[in-house]
């Protein structure tokens, strides 16, 4: 029987071929100026986790950060992003990324003057990605991000079902939840320096509980 | 009180002839946005217009001094507590609710009253008070120009509770709208409505879906020499002014109500409300107040000259 992992990549795999828009209408790079107004960041590393089309890794690379991307799955990959020398990894963020910290310094061609140190990066920037996670595992996903993290995760997360389920006949977000609600169980994961309800998103910069 | 934003015509505005009232904030417009600035921070979950309409009975409680008489308070158990028979108890669902802003909140905790919301608008630090003690799955809904001391109060509240709505008017002469925009991204909603924040109350809840609401002790007026039905020391320097009223072309419905400024506005503000807003919900003000006697009169002449028509 598949694992979850391996059920979910398919299903994206399959929704990045029979619904392009979805790839489109990815919202990556749609927070990226709340996410330096929360953080208060001035350039840095940044992991862009469930990077989707890569969209948000290019518009952080364009802000001056050094950006490392991972995703179950890379055929939703816009070809700027193919194009640009982001290094990319499929992972789940349900699992452990210091394998992604070490592979993109690692990787980095930059080589001894890499800002990669192998083990964490700056920041993790995760837009619409925590809806996608079953609720079971949306907390330790939340903790995997921030043991990876030095100073903190942005998330900006859909309090809303997705729209695009509907053509793969399969439901995109598994955790549509009220913003207190993420707000109540987020807090018991990290601290949360700001959290913004924007309509129908939450919004979150998470710092590691020292 | 706060800057009045009622939109529409000086026409459709004008609901008194002969006297113009002029709306002020009681703080200054840097000290709103400061505040604002400062609440918007602090995480609370925002208010939005939800699709859709809530059958429920709204009881909002004011701190008019009507509230003090006896048959006022069986009025509001009537409504709150319908006895058998009432058409409610075949609803189930259609349970009312008990809205109370500033200060009615002690006054309905005293009276064995549980406030299901409590509402506070205005921008003075004073009003820390009007949110303790904390009242077990009361909702607060405080408007984000609130004074630090009260998000204070309520920071260590089951987050659920605690909600915040912003008094705007959404029209681009609002220096809030910037603050808000550039916060939350356009994604708010701007509560309009006038000085006061009854009158906001009644925007704010009918854009939750409410519609049918019942106003007890919102009076907009002074009896005998009382002007709240409870201690409220911020009031007890306005000043008491005579205000006759009449409908137009009806002199013989003339009566004269003693009244502050802000009364004054809060009635003008309340029947623009209801000139702009009244296909939308309904409104039953109880007592003998200016408020109650100028929806009355206002219907009682339109009986009156639908009966001279008929007689023509």
């Amino acid at each position: 029987m598949a694992s979850i992992t391996e059920r979910e990549t398919e299903k994206y795999d399959t929704l990045h071929c029979v619904a392009p828009a979805y790839v489109t209408n990815s919202p990556g790079e749609l927070f990226l100026k709340k996410f330096l107004a929360m953080s208060g960041a001035i350039g840095g590393t940044v992991l862009d986790a469930g990077t989707c089309s890569g969209k948000g890794a290019l518009a952080l690379k364009g802000a001056g950060f050094d950006v490392a991307a991972c995703d179950l799955t890379d055929s939703g990959l816009v070809p700027e992003f193919r194009a640009s020398c982001i290094y990319y990894t499929n992972r789940s963020i349900c699992d452990s990324l210091a394998q992604v910290a070490y592979l993109a310094r690692a990787c980095d061609l930059r080589g001894a003057r890499s800002p990669f140190n192998g083990q964490t990066f700056d920041y993790v920037y995760g837009c619409d990605v925590l809806e996608h996670i079953p609720p079971a595992q949306t907390m330790l996903a939340i903790r995997q991000l921030l043991d990876v993290s030095t100073k903190g995760v942005f998330l900006s997360i859909s309090l809303r079902h997705d729209m695009f389920g509907v053509a793969i006949g399969r439901p995109l977000h598994h955790t549509v939840r009220d913003f207190a609600w993420w707000r109540h169980f987020i807090d018991g994961v990290g601290h949360i320096k700001e959290c913004i309800p924007i309509g129908t998103v939450g919004l979150f910069f998470v710092e590691p509980r020292k | 009180m706060s800057g009045s934003s009622l939109p529409g015509s000086p026409d459709v505005l004008r609901v008194f002839e002969g006297v113009e009232f002029q709306g002020r904030c009681n703080v200054t417009e840097d000290v709103v946005l400061e505040q604002v600035r400062s609440a918007i921070r602090r995480g609370h979950s925002q208010v939005f217009a939800v699709d859709g309409k809530h059958p429920n009975p709204v009881v909002i409680l004011g701190g008019g001094p009507s509230l003090s008489l006896t048959e006022t308070q069986a009025e509001i158990r009537s409504v709150l507590w319908p006895s058998e028979g009432d058409r409610y108890l075949d609803e189930p669902k259609v349970k009312p609710i008990l809205v109370t802003v500033n200060g009615s909140y002690h006054w309905a905790i005293e009276h064995n009253f549980k406030p299901d919301t409590q509402i506070v608008m205005d921008a003075r630090p004073h009003n820390a008070r009007f949110v303790d003690p904390p009242v077990p799955d009361c909702r607060y809904l405080l408007a984000s120009q609130c004074h630090q001391d009260v998000w204070d109060r309520v920071e260590w509240r089951d987050r659920d509770d605690v909600w915040i709505f912003h008094a705007a008017s959404g029209e681009e002469h609002d220096p809030l709208i910037d603050v808000l925009d550039e916060y939350y991204m356009g994604q708010y909603l701007p509560v309009g409505g006038g000085t006061t924040v009854i009158t906001r109350a009644l925007i704010l809840l009918a854009r939750l879906g409410y519609f049918r609401f019942h106003l007890f002790g919102v009076d907009s007026c002074w009896m005998g020499k009382t002007h709240h039905a409870y201690d409220q020391p911020e009031n007890e320097r306005d000043r008491r002014l005579p205000f006759k009223v009449s409908p137009t072309g009806h002199p013989e419905l003339e009566r004269t109500f003693w009244c502050a400024p802000w009364h004054a506005k809060q009635a003008e503000d309340f029947l623009q409300l209801i000139r702009l807003n009244g296909d939308h919900f309904m409104v039953d003000v109880h007592g003998d107040g200016l408020l109650a006697y100028l929806l009355k009169v206002g219907a009682d002449a339109a009986l009156i000259e639908q009966a001279h028509a008929e007689d023509v």
